[in-house]
């Protein structure tokens, strides 16, 4: 007699977290490797300014909002740094995903506490929805939108929903809701390299280039 | 069964007070997660029930599970047996061996045709029937008979109830549980390696005294085993904290802090450890220092380690992720220096285009 919750589960932690590892590792260093190779342009005018040093400052620097952002777009300004917070914090600092970390790196460090996991987690699903309406309801921000934006919001806030819902046992058999977590983090895995979700490795590479194109002219950025 | 004497004149036989009996009801009652309101309904099914016949059957066991129903508390094996049924085949506890005992199990099953209870523990070989053998009838052969003629069937560990640790990856025997074979038949699944004495127990006397317990999906009595040892956990608040024991022998270890760390299946198991606990209710694993291993469930020795915790991948992924960067690397130079070949390519085949062409063509 087998129960298929836990087999599935089993799945997910065996065969299927295998499958996406190796698309999400392999996707992500095909990725890089062409970004890299490809390069840009040599610039063959002289130098006006150290465009190495801009461009690492302008990795750091653009995590920091324009002036005047929350004013102009207050939706998208608060839900992203809710979101992207809430999400770092309930990834990082829970305790089974540090067991995972440790387990694969061997590093580790403090967990946080169900209150903070659980209010970042619910704050963060808030945000994905305050992002999702206003991409649907702003004209200009809906035409913009396209299927890659909807799926890469589904595939984000799927894990923090199933996450929720297994530690807390809100509905369905609990072995079944982990396994459904884990399902939903390799479908985000899978989806990485392929997807603007890439843009988490990616935003490193875009703001360099920004960065020391700027820097070469002299220009700030 | 009809000679057999009723409780009432047992008690007398064997010196058992009134109040000696009814305590042992409210115990009883009070495992069977019933309402203190039922004692008098389980002192009454006790004293009129006729004392059903039983027959234990082993196959690939360690009897370990045999020995735990020895430990049990409340009731007694001894109150079981003397008092609520009559425990006619278990080749471990009779004193008859060899054709005697087989003997005495056919002669059980002959007086007590569709009536007896038939208790199993230990998985079934399917891939060779010389496995396991008593008797020289094969342990199939053994189930299929015994348990036509049974009112009912238990399950006693998880080796009867899910195929145990012979069903384990990789399976060398073809091991499988009582329910893959009998279909026609109430079964209780009590399962545990091995199950909780008073479970075992508490089970039985609820099949005597109101019939089949309600089950949940995995057969298993919702009473025992319808919460997660991580719900009813005393560590809980440390999981909730954050705290966590990292090694056997670390400050966390020794404060009691969370086990999960160390490979605890509490969040997957289902069983009553945290709350009816073990040796006459001392302890239970985890309060021993150990994690649990989720022995109540199906397959819970090919559950990715003992000592792994749950949010670890069961696979050997490094080796995968290795793979993968060497893979990727690959494909992405062959992919880039593609893509660098066509640009040069493009730029070769470049046409010059003068504003006059521009005109020309619009």
């Amino acid at each position: 007699m087998n129960n298929p919750a836990f087999d599935l589960l089993m799945w997910a932690r065996g065969p299927g977290f295998d499958i996406a590892l190796i698309i999400f590792i392999g996707g992500i260093v095909l990725r890089l490797t062409e970004i890299i190779i490809l390069g840009r342009k040599k610039d063959m005018a002289p130098a006006k300014g150290n465009g190495f040093l801009q461009g690492l400052k302008t990795i750091f620097s653009r995590s920091v909002p324009r002036k005047g952002l929350v004013k102009f777009a207050p939706v998208t300004y608060l839900g992203g740094y809710i979101f992207h917070l809430g999400f770092f914090i309930a990834f990082f600092f829970f305790a089974p995903h540090i067991a995972l970390i440790q387990d694969a790196f061997g590093i580790s460090w403090p967990a946080a506490g169900r209150v903070i996991i659980e209010s970042v987690t619910a704050l963060a699903v808030l945000a994905v929805l305050a992002l999702t309406y206003s991409r649907l309801t702003d004209p200009v921000r809906k035409s913009l939108t396209t299927f890659d934006d909807y799926l890469v919001l589904l595939l984000s806030v799927l894990p923090l929903i199933t996450g929720y819902v297994a530690v807390n046992k809100l509905f369905g058999d609990p072995t079944m809701m982990l396994a459904v977590h884990l399902l939903s983090v390799e479908a985000l895995m899978i989806a990485f390299p392929f997807t603007k979700l890439m843009h988490a490795v990616s935003f490193v590479f875009a703001r360099y280039y920004n960065g020391s194109i700027q820097g070469r002219k002299g220009a700030e950025s | 069964m009809a000679n057999k004497p009723m409780l009432p004149e047992l008690m007398k036989t064997h010196g058992v007070s009134r109040r000696a009996f009814m305590k042992y009801c409210a115990s009883l009652t009070s495992l069977m997660a019933l309402s203190p309101a039922l004692v008098p309904r389980v002192a009454h099914a006790l004293e009129t029930a006729m004392r059903p016949s039983v027959i234990w059957l082993s196959f690939q066991e360690c009897t370990g599970c045999t020995e735990s129903i020895t430990r049990s508390h409340a009731p007694t094996l001894e109150d079981l047996i003397f008092n609520s049924v009559s425990l006619d085949y278990h080749h471990t506890l009779q004193a008859a061996s060899g054709h005697a005992a087989e003997a005495a199990r056919e002669q059980a099953m002959k007086d007590n045709y569709g009536k007896y209870l038939l208790i199993v523990d230990g998985s079934i070989p399917l891939d060779n029937p010389g496995y396991s053998c008593i008797a020289g009838i094969s342990n199939l052969d053994m189930l299929k008979e015994t348990a036509a003629g049974a009112a009912a069937i238990v399950a006693i560990g998880t080796c009867a109830a899910y195929g145990g640790i012979p069903h384990a990856n990789p399976n060398p025997t073809g091991a499988v549980s009582v329910s893959d074979i009998i279909k026609d038949k109430p079964i209780i699944n009590v399962p545990g390696c091995p199950p909780i004495p008073v479970v075992m127990t508490g089970v039985l006397a609820h099949f005597l005294t109101f019939g089949i317990p309600d089950l949940d999906e995995l057969g298993r009595p919702k009473a025992f085993y319808g919460e997660s040892i991580h719900d009813r956990c005393y560590r809980r608040p440390f999981y909730d904290k954050g705290k966590f024991a990292e090694t056997f022998d670390d400050e966390g270890a020794r404060a009691g802090w969370c086990l999960y760390k160390l490979g605890c299946k509490g969040p997957t198991t289902h069983s009553a450890c945290a709350t009816v606990k073990w040796n006459n209710g001392v302890s239970f694993p985890i309060e021993a220092g150990h994690p649990c291993l989720g022995c109540t469930e199906p397959d819970f020795w090919d559950n990715g380690g003992f000592y792994n915790p749950l949010s670890v991948p069961a696979g050997d992924y490094r080796k995968m992720g290795v793979a993968a960067v060497v893979g990727g690397a690959a494909v992405g130079v062959a992919s880039a220096l593609l893509s660098k070949a066509g640009k040069a390519k493009a730029v070769q085949n470049h046409e010059t285009v003068d504003a006059h062409d521009l005109e020309k063509s619009s």
